[in-house]
Protein backbone atom coordinates (compact mmCIF):
# COMPACT_ATOMS: atom_id res chain seq x y z
CA UNK A 1 0.00 0.00 0.00
CA UNK A 2 1.24 3.83 -0.79
CA UNK A 3 1.38 6.14 1.73
CA UNK A 4 -0.45 9.41 0.95
CA UNK A 5 0.17 12.62 3.30
CA UNK A 6 -3.02 14.51 3.57
CA UNK A 7 -2.69 18.23 4.61
CA UNK A 8 -5.70 20.57 5.41
CA UNK A 9 -5.44 24.32 5.74
CA UNK A 10 -8.20 26.24 8.29
CA UNK A 11 -10.59 26.03 8.82
CA UNK A 12 -10.39 22.17 7.49
CA UNK A 13 -7.94 21.21 10.50
CA UNK A 14 -10.49 20.26 12.72
CA UNK A 15 -11.80 17.95 10.35
CA UNK A 16 -8.46 15.82 11.08
CA UNK A 17 -8.53 16.56 15.22
CA UNK A 18 -6.76 19.45 14.80
CA UNK A 19 -3.89 17.75 12.92
CA UNK A 20 -2.26 19.72 10.35
CA UNK A 21 -0.85 16.57 8.11
CA UNK A 22 -2.48 12.60 8.42
CA UNK A 23 -0.73 10.09 6.49
CA UNK A 24 -3.40 7.22 4.96
CA UNK A 25 -2.71 4.41 2.20
CA UNK A 26 -4.92 4.21 -0.45
CA UNK A 27 -4.67 3.31 -3.91
CA UNK A 28 -6.70 5.63 -5.79
CA UNK A 29 -8.52 9.19 -5.29
CA UNK A 30 -11.81 7.61 -4.36
CA UNK A 31 -10.20 4.80 -1.63
CA UNK A 32 -8.41 8.30 0.16
CA UNK A 33 -11.40 10.04 0.33
CA UNK A 34 -13.18 7.23 2.02
CA UNK A 35 -10.34 6.13 3.89
CA UNK A 36 -10.43 9.73 4.83
CA UNK A 37 -14.34 9.43 5.74
CA UNK A 38 -13.65 6.41 7.48
CA UNK A 39 -10.98 8.22 9.93
CA UNK A 40 -12.51 11.21 10.56
CA UNK A 41 -16.50 10.64 10.30
CA UNK A 42 -17.40 14.70 10.38
CA UNK A 43 -15.69 14.20 6.64
CA UNK A 44 -18.11 12.31 5.52
CA UNK A 45 -20.19 15.24 6.30
CA UNK A 46 -19.03 18.19 5.72
CA UNK A 47 -16.10 18.18 2.84
CA UNK A 48 -18.29 15.96 0.70
CA UNK A 49 -22.03 15.69 0.03
CA UNK A 50 -24.45 12.98 -0.59
CA UNK A 51 -23.62 11.88 -3.82
CA UNK A 52 -19.99 11.66 -2.83
CA UNK A 53 -18.94 15.66 -4.63
CA UNK A 54 -16.74 17.36 -2.73
CA UNK A 55 -18.81 20.69 -1.64
CA UNK A 56 -18.37 23.85 -3.79
CA UNK A 57 -16.58 25.70 -1.28
CA UNK A 58 -13.78 23.23 -1.09
CA UNK A 59 -11.01 22.72 -3.12
CA UNK A 60 -9.00 19.03 -2.94
CA UNK A 61 -5.39 18.99 -4.88
CA UNK A 62 -3.84 16.13 -5.67
CA UNK A 63 -0.10 17.00 -5.78
CA UNK A 64 -0.60 20.38 -8.12
CA UNK A 65 -3.50 19.38 -9.64
CA UNK A 66 -7.33 20.07 -8.02
CA UNK A 67 -9.26 16.43 -8.18
CA UNK A 68 -12.56 17.70 -10.20
CA UNK A 69 -9.59 17.59 -13.44
CA UNK A 70 -8.95 13.93 -12.36
CA UNK A 71 -10.61 10.88 -12.48
CA UNK A 72 -11.72 9.23 -9.10
CA UNK A 73 -9.95 6.43 -10.02
CA UNK A 74 -6.49 8.06 -10.60
CA UNK A 75 -3.77 5.70 -9.36
CA UNK A 76 -1.54 7.05 -5.91
CA UNK A 77 1.91 6.54 -5.76
CA UNK A 78 3.64 6.85 -2.63
CA UNK A 79 4.89 9.95 -1.54
CA UNK A 80 1.77 11.97 -2.47
CA UNK A 81 0.57 14.58 -1.62
CA UNK A 82 -3.63 15.88 -1.22
CA UNK A 83 -4.27 18.83 0.08
CA UNK A 84 -7.95 20.32 1.32
CA UNK A 85 -8.20 23.94 0.35
CA UNK A 86 -11.03 26.65 1.01
CA UNK A 87 -12.21 28.12 -2.38
CA UNK A 88 -10.64 31.86 -2.86
CA UNK A 89 -12.06 35.27 -4.34
CA UNK A 90 -10.53 37.10 -7.13
CA UNK A 91 -8.42 38.36 -8.62
CA UNK B 1 -22.18 46.19 10.44
CA UNK B 2 -23.82 43.88 12.44
CA UNK B 3 -21.97 40.64 12.04
CA UNK B 4 -20.50 37.94 9.51
CA UNK B 5 -23.16 35.32 8.15
CA UNK B 6 -22.43 32.39 6.40
CA UNK B 7 -24.14 32.53 3.06
CA UNK B 8 -25.07 28.51 3.03
CA UNK B 9 -26.18 27.94 6.84
CA UNK B 10 -26.92 31.65 8.19
CA UNK B 11 -24.65 30.98 11.37
CA UNK B 12 -23.43 34.04 12.73
CA UNK B 13 -19.42 35.23 13.91
CA UNK B 14 -18.21 38.09 14.88
CA UNK B 15 -16.64 40.45 12.95
CA UNK B 16 -13.17 39.07 12.82
CA UNK B 17 -10.61 38.12 9.63
CA UNK B 18 -12.32 35.18 9.25
CA UNK B 19 -14.22 34.14 5.63
CA UNK B 20 -15.39 30.65 5.79
CA UNK B 21 -18.16 28.82 8.30
CA UNK B 22 -16.51 26.29 10.60
CA UNK B 23 -19.89 23.86 10.09
CA UNK B 24 -20.32 23.75 6.30
CA UNK B 25 -17.48 25.67 4.90
CA UNK B 26 -19.40 28.43 3.55
CA UNK B 27 -18.31 32.09 2.41
CA UNK B 28 -19.05 34.38 5.08
CA UNK B 29 -21.02 38.09 4.06
CA UNK B 30 -20.95 41.01 6.23
CA UNK B 31 -24.46 42.12 7.57
CA UNK B 32 -26.34 45.22 8.19
CA UNK B 33 -28.75 46.26 10.39
CA UNK B 34 -30.43 48.39 7.30
CA UNK B 35 -33.40 49.57 9.87
CA UNK B 36 -30.69 51.16 11.79
CA UNK B 37 -29.17 52.52 8.83
CA UNK B 38 -32.68 53.17 7.24
CA UNK B 39 -33.11 56.17 10.11
CA UNK B 40 -29.81 58.59 9.03
CA UNK B 41 -29.03 57.23 5.64
CA UNK B 42 -31.13 59.28 2.89
CA UNK B 43 -30.05 60.93 -0.65
CA UNK B 44 -29.89 64.25 0.44
CA UNK B 45 -27.15 62.78 3.47
CA UNK B 46 -25.35 61.06 0.31
CA UNK B 47 -25.40 64.07 -2.19
CA UNK B 48 -24.26 66.19 0.79
CA UNK B 49 -20.91 64.24 0.78
CA UNK B 50 -17.41 64.32 -1.00
CA UNK B 51 -18.17 62.47 -4.48
CA UNK B 52 -16.15 59.17 -3.50
CA UNK B 53 -17.21 55.41 -2.59
CA UNK B 54 -17.24 56.55 0.88
CA UNK B 55 -20.48 58.46 0.38
CA UNK B 56 -22.09 55.29 1.13
CA UNK B 57 -20.23 54.44 4.13
CA UNK B 58 -22.89 52.90 6.02
CA UNK B 59 -23.46 50.24 4.06
CA UNK B 60 -19.85 49.56 3.65
CA UNK B 61 -17.80 47.55 6.33
CA UNK B 62 -15.89 49.23 8.44
CA UNK B 63 -16.60 50.21 12.28
CA UNK B 64 -15.16 53.89 11.53
CA UNK B 65 -14.10 56.68 9.29
CA UNK B 66 -12.11 55.17 6.65
CA UNK B 67 -8.50 55.65 6.65
CA UNK B 68 -7.41 54.18 3.42
CA UNK B 69 -8.53 55.44 -0.06
CA UNK B 70 -10.29 58.56 1.02
CA UNK B 71 -10.87 59.19 -2.75
CA UNK B 72 -11.46 55.88 -4.68
CA UNK B 73 -14.73 55.47 -6.80
CA UNK B 74 -17.24 57.70 -8.18
CA UNK B 75 -15.99 57.30 -11.73
CA UNK B 76 -17.71 58.72 -14.70
CA UNK B 77 -21.13 57.23 -16.05
CA UNK B 78 -21.22 58.19 -19.59
CA UNK B 79 -23.34 58.33 -21.63
CA UNK B 80 -22.61 56.23 -24.72
CA UNK B 81 -24.17 57.24 -28.16
CA UNK B 82 -21.59 56.31 -30.57
CA UNK B 83 -21.17 52.59 -29.32
CA UNK B 84 -25.08 52.45 -28.51
CA UNK B 85 -25.24 52.75 -32.36
CA UNK B 86 -23.01 50.71 -33.25
CA UNK B 87 -24.21 47.77 -30.59
CA UNK B 88 -27.49 48.74 -32.02
CA UNK B 89 -28.78 49.83 -28.54
CA UNK B 90 -31.66 52.50 -27.72
CA UNK B 91 -29.84 53.73 -25.03
CA UNK B 92 -26.26 52.68 -23.37
CA UNK B 93 -24.01 53.91 -20.46
CA UNK B 94 -20.18 53.26 -19.66
CA UNK B 95 -19.24 52.69 -16.17
CA UNK B 96 -16.13 54.22 -16.11
CA UNK B 97 -13.81 52.43 -13.76
CA UNK B 98 -10.33 52.64 -15.75
CA UNK B 99 -10.14 56.31 -14.44
CA UNK B 100 -10.54 54.83 -10.64
CA UNK B 101 -8.39 56.13 -7.94
CA UNK B 102 -5.37 55.54 -7.39
CA UNK B 103 -4.27 52.48 -9.97
CA UNK B 104 -7.43 52.59 -12.52
CA UNK B 105 -9.66 49.79 -11.98
CA UNK B 106 -12.28 48.94 -10.06
CA UNK B 107 -10.00 46.86 -7.02
CA UNK B 108 -9.38 50.17 -5.31
CA UNK B 109 -12.92 50.27 -4.30
CA UNK B 110 -12.78 46.77 -2.78
CA UNK B 111 -8.65 47.27 -1.52
CA UNK B 112 -10.06 50.62 0.47
CA UNK B 113 -12.25 48.62 2.23
CA UNK B 114 -10.01 45.36 3.31
CA UNK B 115 -7.33 47.65 4.14
CA UNK B 116 -9.38 50.23 5.91
CA UNK B 117 -10.95 47.16 7.63
CA UNK B 118 -7.36 45.35 8.41
CA UNK B 119 -6.23 48.62 9.83
CA UNK B 120 -8.92 48.63 12.37
CA UNK B 121 -8.39 45.14 12.94
CA UNK B 122 -4.48 45.64 13.75
CA UNK B 123 -3.28 44.43 10.54
CA UNK B 124 0.61 45.66 9.79
CA UNK B 125 1.04 43.34 7.02
CA UNK B 126 -1.52 43.06 4.15
CA UNK B 127 -1.31 40.41 1.24
CA UNK B 128 -3.30 39.14 -1.71
CA UNK B 129 -3.03 36.44 -4.50
CA UNK B 130 -4.01 38.06 -7.51
CA UNK B 131 -4.05 38.24 -11.58
CA UNK B 132 -2.51 41.79 -11.74
CA UNK B 133 -4.84 44.96 -11.01
CA UNK B 134 -5.85 43.62 -7.25
CA UNK B 135 -1.87 43.38 -7.05
CA UNK B 136 -1.51 47.05 -8.22
CA UNK B 137 -4.11 48.26 -5.98
CA UNK B 138 -2.75 46.81 -2.87
CA UNK B 139 0.52 47.66 -3.91
CA UNK B 140 -0.56 51.28 -3.74
CA UNK B 141 -3.06 51.91 -1.10
CA UNK B 142 -0.35 49.36 1.39
CA UNK B 143 2.24 52.46 0.09
CA UNK B 144 0.17 54.76 0.84
CA UNK B 145 -1.21 53.86 4.34
CA UNK B 146 1.83 52.67 5.22
CA UNK B 147 1.36 48.79 5.51
CA UNK B 148 3.76 46.02 4.38
CA UNK B 149 2.05 44.61 1.69
CA UNK B 150 2.90 40.96 -0.23
CA UNK B 151 1.43 40.30 -3.62
CA UNK B 152 1.20 36.97 -5.38
CA UNK B 153 1.01 37.07 -8.47
CA UNK B 154 0.86 34.29 -11.88
CA UNK B 155 4.61 35.05 -13.52
CA UNK B 156 3.33 35.37 -17.01
CA UNK B 157 1.34 38.48 -16.24
CA UNK B 158 1.49 41.36 -18.58
CA UNK B 159 4.21 43.37 -18.09
CA UNK B 160 2.20 46.88 -17.25
CA UNK B 161 1.17 44.95 -14.42
CA UNK B 162 4.22 43.81 -12.55
CA UNK B 163 5.72 47.07 -12.87
CA UNK B 164 2.64 48.93 -11.65
CA UNK B 165 2.80 46.72 -8.14
CA UNK B 166 6.58 46.95 -7.70
CA UNK B 167 6.85 50.86 -8.21
CA UNK B 168 5.02 50.80 -4.99
CA UNK B 169 8.17 48.98 -3.47
CA UNK B 170 5.49 46.33 -2.42
CA UNK B 171 6.83 42.18 -2.15
CA UNK B 172 5.98 41.03 -5.53
CA UNK B 173 5.95 36.74 -6.01
CA UNK B 174 5.44 35.40 -9.09
CA UNK B 175 4.02 31.75 -9.41
CA UNK B 176 5.23 29.68 -11.99
CA UNK B 177 1.24 28.46 -12.40
CA UNK B 178 -1.94 30.15 -13.37
CA UNK B 179 -3.88 32.35 -11.13
CA UNK B 180 -5.66 29.15 -9.12
CA UNK B 181 -2.16 27.66 -8.27
CA UNK B 182 -1.16 31.06 -6.89
CA UNK B 183 -4.46 31.04 -5.21
CA UNK B 184 -4.00 27.28 -3.72
CA UNK B 185 -0.04 28.88 -2.40
CA UNK B 186 -2.20 31.98 -1.09
CA UNK B 187 -4.21 29.43 1.42
CA UNK B 188 -1.68 27.75 2.50
CA UNK B 189 0.40 31.06 3.02
CA UNK B 190 -2.54 32.40 4.73
CA UNK B 191 -3.38 29.75 6.98
CA UNK B 192 0.63 30.21 7.88
CA UNK B 193 1.45 34.03 8.46
CA UNK B 194 -1.03 36.40 10.37
CA UNK B 195 -1.48 38.93 7.79
CA UNK B 196 -4.27 40.67 6.12
CA UNK B 197 -4.68 38.34 3.02
CA UNK B 198 -7.35 40.65 1.11
CA UNK B 199 -9.20 38.13 -1.11
CA UNK B 200 -8.51 35.27 1.75
CA UNK B 201 -9.01 36.15 5.36
CA UNK B 202 -10.23 39.88 4.71
CA UNK B 203 -12.42 38.61 1.68
CA UNK B 204 -15.74 39.14 3.68
CA UNK B 205 -15.37 42.98 3.86
CA UNK B 206 -13.10 43.17 0.71
CA UNK B 207 -15.73 41.96 -1.63
CA UNK B 208 -18.44 44.26 -0.24
CA UNK B 209 -16.30 47.07 -1.56
CA UNK B 210 -17.73 46.49 -5.10
CA UNK B 211 -21.17 47.55 -4.47
CA UNK B 212 -20.18 51.14 -4.28
CA UNK B 213 -19.90 50.29 -8.07
CA UNK B 214 -23.51 50.03 -8.25
CA UNK B 215 -24.57 52.37 -5.21
CA UNK B 216 -22.96 54.79 -8.07
CA UNK B 217 -24.20 53.51 -10.98
CA UNK B 218 -27.94 54.26 -9.33
CA UNK B 219 -27.24 57.70 -8.23
CA UNK B 220 -25.34 58.52 -11.63
CA UNK B 221 -28.88 57.29 -13.25
CA UNK B 222 -30.62 59.66 -11.34
CA UNK B 223 -31.17 57.42 -8.05
CA UNK B 224 -32.81 54.58 -10.58
CA UNK B 225 -31.81 50.72 -11.08
CA UNK B 226 -30.77 50.10 -14.43
CA UNK B 227 -32.76 47.72 -16.71
CA UNK B 228 -29.70 45.92 -17.75
CA UNK B 229 -26.26 45.83 -15.84
CA UNK B 230 -23.70 44.11 -18.10
CA UNK B 231 -20.97 43.32 -15.32
CA UNK B 232 -17.61 41.02 -16.53
CA UNK B 233 -17.18 38.05 -14.54
CA UNK B 234 -13.82 35.90 -13.45
CA UNK B 235 -14.61 34.90 -9.44
CA UNK B 236 -17.99 36.08 -9.92
CA UNK B 237 -17.74 38.50 -7.11
CA UNK B 238 -18.64 41.83 -8.75
CA UNK B 239 -21.79 40.77 -10.69
CA UNK B 240 -23.02 38.82 -6.93
CA UNK B 241 -21.98 42.28 -5.34
CA UNK B 242 -23.63 45.01 -7.83
CA UNK B 243 -27.00 42.79 -7.51
CA UNK B 244 -26.72 43.53 -3.73
CA UNK B 245 -26.19 46.99 -4.40
CA UNK B 246 -28.95 47.01 -6.23
CA UNK B 247 -31.34 45.25 -3.80
CA UNK B 248 -30.24 47.63 -0.74
CA UNK B 249 -30.86 50.47 -2.16
CA UNK B 250 -34.43 48.82 -3.16
CA UNK B 251 -34.88 47.68 0.69
CA UNK B 252 -33.93 51.84 2.04
CA UNK B 253 -36.27 53.00 0.26
CA UNK B 254 -33.54 55.37 -2.25
CA UNK B 255 -34.46 53.60 -5.41
CA UNK B 256 -37.99 52.70 -6.90
CA UNK B 257 -37.78 48.74 -6.43
CA UNK B 258 -38.30 47.48 -9.87
CA UNK B 259 -37.12 44.50 -12.04
CA UNK B 260 -33.47 44.19 -13.54
CA UNK B 261 -31.78 42.09 -15.21
CA UNK B 262 -27.64 41.49 -14.49
CA UNK B 263 -26.31 39.86 -17.16
CA UNK B 264 -22.12 37.90 -17.15
CA UNK B 265 -19.74 38.62 -19.41
CA UNK B 266 -16.53 35.52 -19.64
CA UNK B 267 -13.69 34.89 -22.14
CA UNK B 268 -14.31 31.88 -24.43
CA UNK B 269 -10.66 30.79 -22.63
CA UNK B 270 -11.88 30.92 -19.02
CA UNK B 271 -15.79 30.80 -19.06
CA UNK B 272 -17.23 28.43 -16.40
CA UNK B 273 -19.53 30.21 -15.63
CA UNK B 274 -20.53 31.28 -18.79
CA UNK B 275 -20.81 27.58 -19.69
CA UNK B 276 -23.06 26.60 -16.88
CA UNK B 277 -25.18 29.17 -17.81
CA UNK B 278 -26.01 28.73 -21.09
CA UNK B 279 -26.49 25.08 -20.42
CA UNK B 280 -28.58 25.73 -17.61
CA UNK B 281 -26.49 24.12 -14.43
CA UNK B 282 -26.30 25.84 -11.08
CA UNK B 283 -23.35 24.43 -10.78
CA UNK B 284 -20.36 25.17 -12.74
CA UNK B 285 -17.18 22.76 -13.80
CA UNK B 286 -13.74 23.97 -13.29
CA UNK B 287 -10.93 25.18 -16.45
CA UNK B 288 -7.87 25.80 -17.15
CA UNK B 289 -8.03 29.33 -18.22
CA UNK B 290 -6.32 30.28 -21.61
CA UNK B 291 -7.02 34.02 -22.97
CA UNK B 292 -5.61 37.09 -23.30
CA UNK B 293 -7.95 38.79 -20.38
CA UNK B 294 -5.74 37.51 -17.81
CA UNK B 295 -7.38 39.59 -15.19
CA UNK B 296 -10.74 36.97 -15.93
CA UNK B 297 -8.42 33.98 -15.90
CA UNK B 298 -9.91 32.12 -12.65
CA UNK B 299 -10.59 28.97 -13.70
CA UNK B 300 -12.02 27.73 -9.85
CA UNK B 301 -14.29 30.80 -9.69
CA UNK B 302 -15.17 31.12 -5.52
CA UNK B 303 -18.56 33.26 -6.46
CA UNK B 304 -19.69 31.51 -9.57
CA UNK B 305 -22.18 29.40 -7.98
CA UNK B 306 -23.36 32.70 -6.78
CA UNK B 307 -23.15 34.57 -9.88
CA UNK B 308 -25.51 31.85 -11.37
CA UNK B 309 -27.93 32.10 -8.76
CA UNK B 310 -27.95 36.03 -9.55
CA UNK B 311 -28.52 35.80 -13.14
CA UNK B 312 -31.17 33.32 -12.72
CA UNK B 313 -32.99 35.52 -10.32
CA UNK B 314 -32.63 38.60 -12.60
CA UNK B 315 -33.30 36.42 -15.47
CA UNK B 316 -30.02 38.11 -17.32
CA UNK B 317 -27.65 36.32 -19.54
CA UNK B 318 -24.58 35.17 -20.00
CA UNK B 319 -22.05 34.89 -22.98
CA UNK B 320 -18.05 34.71 -23.74
CA UNK B 321 -16.27 36.07 -26.22
CA UNK B 322 -13.31 34.90 -28.01
CA UNK B 323 -9.53 36.46 -27.82
CA UNK B 324 -10.43 38.52 -31.44
CA UNK B 325 -13.66 39.45 -30.21
CA UNK B 326 -12.42 41.46 -27.27
CA UNK B 327 -10.16 42.97 -28.89
CA UNK B 328 -12.82 44.00 -31.41
CA UNK B 329 -14.51 44.78 -28.14
CA UNK B 330 -11.76 47.01 -26.78
CA UNK B 331 -10.97 49.12 -29.87
CA UNK B 332 -15.28 49.35 -30.75
CA UNK B 333 -15.37 51.20 -26.90
CA UNK B 334 -11.86 53.33 -27.49
CA UNK B 335 -12.93 54.43 -30.77
CA UNK B 336 -16.54 55.18 -30.28
CA UNK B 337 -15.85 56.90 -26.92
CA UNK B 338 -12.41 57.46 -26.12
CA UNK B 339 -12.43 54.78 -23.62
CA UNK B 340 -9.12 52.92 -23.38
CA UNK B 341 -10.55 49.80 -21.44
CA UNK B 342 -7.93 46.83 -20.62
CA UNK B 343 -9.24 43.21 -21.77
CA UNK B 344 -11.70 42.64 -19.34
CA UNK B 345 -13.98 45.94 -20.75
CA UNK B 346 -13.30 44.11 -24.52
CA UNK B 347 -14.70 41.24 -23.01
CA UNK B 348 -18.16 43.21 -21.51
CA UNK B 349 -18.47 45.40 -24.50
CA UNK B 350 -17.98 41.93 -26.53
CA UNK B 351 -20.62 39.82 -24.71
CA UNK B 352 -22.98 43.31 -24.50
CA UNK B 353 -22.74 43.20 -28.42
CA UNK B 354 -23.52 39.42 -28.65
CA UNK B 355 -26.57 39.71 -26.29
CA UNK B 356 -28.32 43.02 -28.00
CA UNK B 357 -27.59 41.07 -31.32
CA UNK B 358 -29.32 38.20 -30.24
CA UNK B 359 -32.02 40.30 -28.54
CA UNK B 360 -31.39 39.38 -25.07
CA UNK B 361 -30.88 42.50 -24.59
CA UNK B 362 -33.52 43.95 -26.20
CA UNK B 363 -32.41 46.58 -28.62
CA UNK B 364 -34.82 48.80 -27.35
CA UNK B 365 -33.92 48.64 -24.10
CA UNK B 366 -31.37 50.97 -21.81
CA UNK B 367 -27.98 49.19 -21.07
CA UNK B 368 -25.36 49.88 -18.25
CA UNK B 369 -22.22 48.01 -19.20
CA UNK B 370 -19.13 47.94 -16.07
CA UNK B 371 -15.92 48.97 -17.51
CA UNK B 372 -12.89 47.87 -14.82
CA UNK B 373 -9.80 48.32 -15.95
CA UNK B 374 -7.61 50.65 -17.74
CA UNK B 375 -6.29 49.86 -21.33
CA UNK B 376 -2.59 50.81 -20.50
CA UNK B 377 -2.17 47.66 -18.20
CA UNK B 378 -2.79 45.75 -21.04
CA UNK B 379 -1.03 46.80 -24.01
CA UNK B 380 0.44 43.68 -24.72
CA UNK B 381 -3.23 42.33 -25.70
CA UNK B 382 -3.29 45.05 -28.30
CA UNK B 383 0.20 45.74 -29.74
CA UNK B 384 0.06 44.65 -33.65
CA UNK B 385 -3.60 45.03 -33.41
CA UNK B 386 -4.06 48.42 -33.96
CA UNK B 387 -2.79 49.94 -37.13
CA UNK B 388 0.62 51.51 -37.81
CA UNK B 389 2.18 54.49 -37.65
CA UNK B 390 3.25 55.68 -40.81
CA UNK B 391 6.38 57.40 -41.27
CA UNK B 392 7.47 60.56 -43.22
CA UNK B 393 10.25 62.87 -43.36
CA UNK B 394 9.35 66.82 -41.88
CA UNK B 395 8.27 67.77 -45.26
CA UNK B 396 4.54 69.35 -46.26
CA UNK B 397 5.31 67.57 -49.37
CA UNK B 398 5.80 64.21 -48.32
CA UNK B 399 2.85 64.65 -46.29
CA UNK B 400 0.50 65.57 -48.88
CA UNK B 401 1.66 62.58 -51.07
CA UNK B 402 0.87 60.50 -47.77
CA UNK B 403 -2.75 61.61 -47.98
CA UNK B 404 -3.11 61.42 -51.84
CA UNK B 405 -1.62 57.79 -51.44
CA UNK B 406 -4.30 56.98 -48.64
CA UNK B 407 -7.02 58.34 -51.15
CA UNK B 408 -7.99 61.29 -48.41
CA UNK B 409 -8.99 64.93 -49.74
CA UNK B 410 -6.14 67.05 -49.09
CA UNK B 411 -7.49 70.03 -47.25
CA UNK B 412 -7.34 73.31 -48.48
Amino acid sequence: MDTITVTAQEPFRKLMDNEQSVKITAKTISEALQVLCRKFPIMAQRLVDKQGQVRPFINIYLNQEEIRFLSRETALRDGDEISIIPAISGG
Amino acid sequence: MKALKCRECGREYPLAATHVCEFDFGPLEVVYDYERIKQNFSRATVESRPPTMWRYRELLPVANEPTVGFQVGFTPLVKADRLARRLGIKELWIKNDTVNYPTLSFKDRVVSVALSRAKELGFTTVACASTGNLANSVAANAAAANLKAYVFIPSDLEQGKVVNSLIYGANVVGIKGHYDEVNRLCAEIAGKYGWAFVNVNMRPYYAEGSKSMGFEIMEQSGWKIPKHTVVCMASGSLLTKIHKSYQEFSKLGLVQEVKYQIHGAQATGCSPISTAQKAGLDFFKPVKPNTIAKSLAIGTPADGFYALKVMKETNGSCDDVTDDEIREGIKLLAECEGIFAETAGGVTVGVAKKLIASGRIPANDSAVLCITGNGLKTLDAVIGYTGQTREIRPSLREFESLLESEGKTVPA
